[in-house]
């Protein structure tokens, strides 16, 4: 069959990113199964949910991005998301230190560092205000519900800091934002 | 480079007449009034416009002339307004964005073949006077908490040379991203669509625009066509209507079929593994599916039943095609987004022997199938079916869709074939559009998917191949000859990865 070429030539490169899933796709699970059956045999304490956790937090973060709303706010607020599970995920294993205000913390830096991403170029990044508004409820959620089971420990100023950051970033896309911030609400929840 | 280009710009300027010169200026002066893009954006747009003076010049397109053909008029307040437009997806689009995966999205390509090769120059302007009557297009998918939307996005549209293989995925995900591409090569002129944004015919409407709007600035004058639309009219709010709501059927079916023989080869993990156009002359065609008492649709359904049997090497199972069904048949709209169900042609494999034989079955079902009621139902169905599910949050409602779609989605089918039909165009056009073609981005597991389109003298059957077994296409080709087609054959070479190439020159 002659095909009269009429597109340009195209040598696909090797794709090492789909490489890298391929291996990855295999490896994560099996590596995920091999730590909790070592855990089951051999563990005193459920080490292996750290591992799987920290499996998943990868996957999510490099091999599996999110395909839609994929930008600098929302990378943020996941990848401190993330971390603070994986950190009350250590903190439930093992309970001999301060894991839940620590998270707290990682809460507020978490929150820092996605205002400062998305207030450093407002105009571009003012499509991007939801991720950091759900960011922000689950920080105020996380660390109010933190706050009222541990407020005599030590360190509970943490919680404080989170719940007082997270009030602060919407308040300020509020300020900012004026009435876009709620037509921008109001596409969110569209039926 | 920016430095080089201007000057080169003024270079330009410096040899205009003062008269010319000032007319030049007057026109910077009145395209800043149409702007309020991000300073980075009407630099570009700017430059673009700079781009379009100094080609026009350089053909001898006298200023006067040049201006009036860039009239910042055809910018209209498009860019002079802040985003704040926000558009719902249709209940046929909305699995789109539910089910695409990483290297797997719902991409369809239209092309015009000119009779000159393309000024990327112009082509660029046409683009940027040509999106502003699209607004649904001009938008970027957006993730609700119920549903995904569109939101409008204004930005230089920019267009890009066509350097990469047909059909790619697109990064809808980055923020400003958008959902179509304009690229071009030599005399074409493609517009590649994400599927959630619109179906064939707006595609085809919106390729058709830019068509005219691009002969314009060339100079051609092209008449007015309902096949097109005026870039300076106001958008209509009929044009992105969900017309879902409007089956007069309250019967709910059209989605249960079991799963279909797929064709032998492994699915390449590039895809598309190769693009092909048979070229076939549109009236023998005609008179060859009339020779036969059947529609072309029916007579090249037949064709593609015939040569799938002969592309598997599966013994028994049926042999499925989807054919997408433009639902503007039934229910009149001006809608531009989704608005295409489908349906299914289905024999057993043992039951598919030759053309004059089948070819009375296949056309019953088609008619059975695409009737008004069963159409109706299905519509009913789609719209039904998202209207329950709307209440649950979109984080639920995405791994459910994809589960479904995995299990059903292709496998319910052995290929499609899609037949957006003759390309209704000004009488202009003849001169300088030379044909169009229309290609499905490829699958996830369905080796081979059909197109045609048909333009004066040319139908275009296209194929996207996603395996290099040549058996589907070698049959087609045997078949449309046996029958007393003349078939030229157009495509792109292999997509194949350098690793390939290399070991095969070795073994040359």
């Amino acid at each position: 069959m002659k095909v009269n070429v009429v597109y340009p030539q195209k040598n696909l490169r090797r794709d090492l990113r789909r490489l890298a899933i391929y291996v990855a796709v295999r490896l994560f699970p099996l590596a995920a199964i091999v730590s909790l059956v070592v855990n089951i045999l051999y563990g005193t304490s459920w080490w292996s949910a750290i591992v799987i956790w920290s499996l998943w937090g990868l996957w999510q973060l490099i091999f599996s991005p999110t395909l839609v709303e994929h930008n600098r706010t929302s990378i943020a607020a996941k990848t401190t998301i993330n971390i603070t599970i994986l950190i009350v995920i250590i903190y439930l294993v093992y309970p001999d230190w301060p894991g839940i205000e620590v998270a707290a913390l990682v809460v507020g830096f978490g929150l820092v560092t996605s205002a400062t991403l998305f207030f450093s170029n407002i105009a571009r990044q003012k499509q991007n205000v939801f991720p950091l508004i759900i960011f922000s409820l689950i920080a105020i959620v996380f660390a109010a519900v933190s706050l009222i089971f541990r407020k005599d420990e030590p360190l509970g100023w943490a919680m404080i800091v989170a719940i007082s950051l997270a009030l602060a970033i919407i308040l300020s896309t509020i300020i900012i934002l004026r009435i876009n911030y709620f037509k921008e609400l109001k596409k969110r929840f569209i039926l | 480079m920016q430095k080089k280009k201007q000057t080169a710009f003024a270079e330009y300027l410096s040899y205009l007449t003062n008269e010319d010169a000032q007319r030049v200026s007057d026109f910077f002066i009145n395209f800043k009034q149409h702007m309020l893009l991000p300073l980075s954006e009407e630099r570009k747009m700017r430059s673009d416009l700079e781009n379009a003076l100094m080609y026009y010049n350089a053909v001898g397109v006298s200023v006067e002339t040049a201006l009036s053909r860039l009239d910042n008029q055809n910018l209209g307040g498009f860019y002079a307004r802040p985003p704040s437009l926000y558009y719902t997806l249709d209940d046929a689009a909305k699995i789109y964005p539910l089910s695409m995966k990483h290297g797997f999205m719902t991409v369809f390509r239209l092309s015009a073949i000119l009779k000159d090769e393309v000024v990327p120059a112009l082509l660029q302007i046409a683009l940027t006077f040509t999106i502003k009557r699209f607004p649904r297009f001009a938008t970027s998918l957006k993730k609700g908490f119920f549903w995904h939307y569109l939101d409008a996005n204004k930005q230089r549209y920019a267009i890009e040379e066509d350097d990469s293989v047909p059909c790619r995925p697109m990064g809808v995900g980055k923020t400003s991203a958008k959902s179509f591409r304009v690229r071009y090569y030599k005399t074409r002129i493609s517009v590649e669509f994400f599927h959630t944004l619109t179906d064939g015919r707006g595609g085809l409407v919106f390729l058709q625009t830019l068509v005219a709007t691009y002969l314009r600035l060339t100079g051609v004058s092209i008449s007015e066509h309902p096949a097109l639309l005026n870039i300076n009219d106001a958008p209509d709010l009929a044009e992105d209507a969900n017309e879902f709501h409007r089956s007069s059927s309250t019967k709910a079916s059209g989605f249960k079929e079991k799963k279909a023989l797929q064709m032998s080869g492994r699915v390449n993990a590039d895809r598309p593994y190769q693009i092909l156009h048979f070229k076939l002359d549109s009236q023998k065609l005609k008179t060859t599916a009339k020779s036969y008492d059947v529609t072309v649709t029916t007579y090249l359904s037949t064709l593609i039943l015939l040569a799938s049997k002969f592309a598997t090497e599966a013994t028994k199972g049926d042999i499925s095609i989807q054919l997408p069904v433009d639902m503007r048949r039934y229910y009149p709209s001006e809608t531009l987004a989704n608005f295409t169900m489908y349906a299914g042609i289905r024999l057993p494999l043992a039951e598919i022997t030759t053309p004059s034989e089948i070819m009375a079955r296949v056309k019953g079902q088609l008619a059975d199938k695409t009737s008004y009621e069963k159409m109706s139902e299905m519509m009913f169905s789609a719209h039904k079916m998202a209207r329950d599910v709307r209440g649950f949050p979109l984080f639920l409602k995405s791994p459910i869709a994809k589960i479904v779609y995995g299990f059903l989605g292709e496998k319910l089918f052995t290929t499609t074939f899609s037949n957006v039909g003759v390309v209704s165009a000004p009488p202009e056009f003849s001169e300088h559009v030379e044909s169009y073609d229309f290609i499905l981005g490829p699958h996830a597991i369905n080796r081979a998917t059909c197109t045609l389109v048909t333009y004066g003298a040319w139908s275009t059957l296209t194929i996207t191949k996603n395996t290099k077994d040549p058996s589907f296409e070698e049959e087609m080709l045997r078949l449309l000859e046996k029958d007393g087609f003349t078939v030229t054959i157009e495509g792109s070479a292999l997509y194949e990865s350098k690793r390939r190439l290399s070991t095969k020159k070795l073994a040359a």
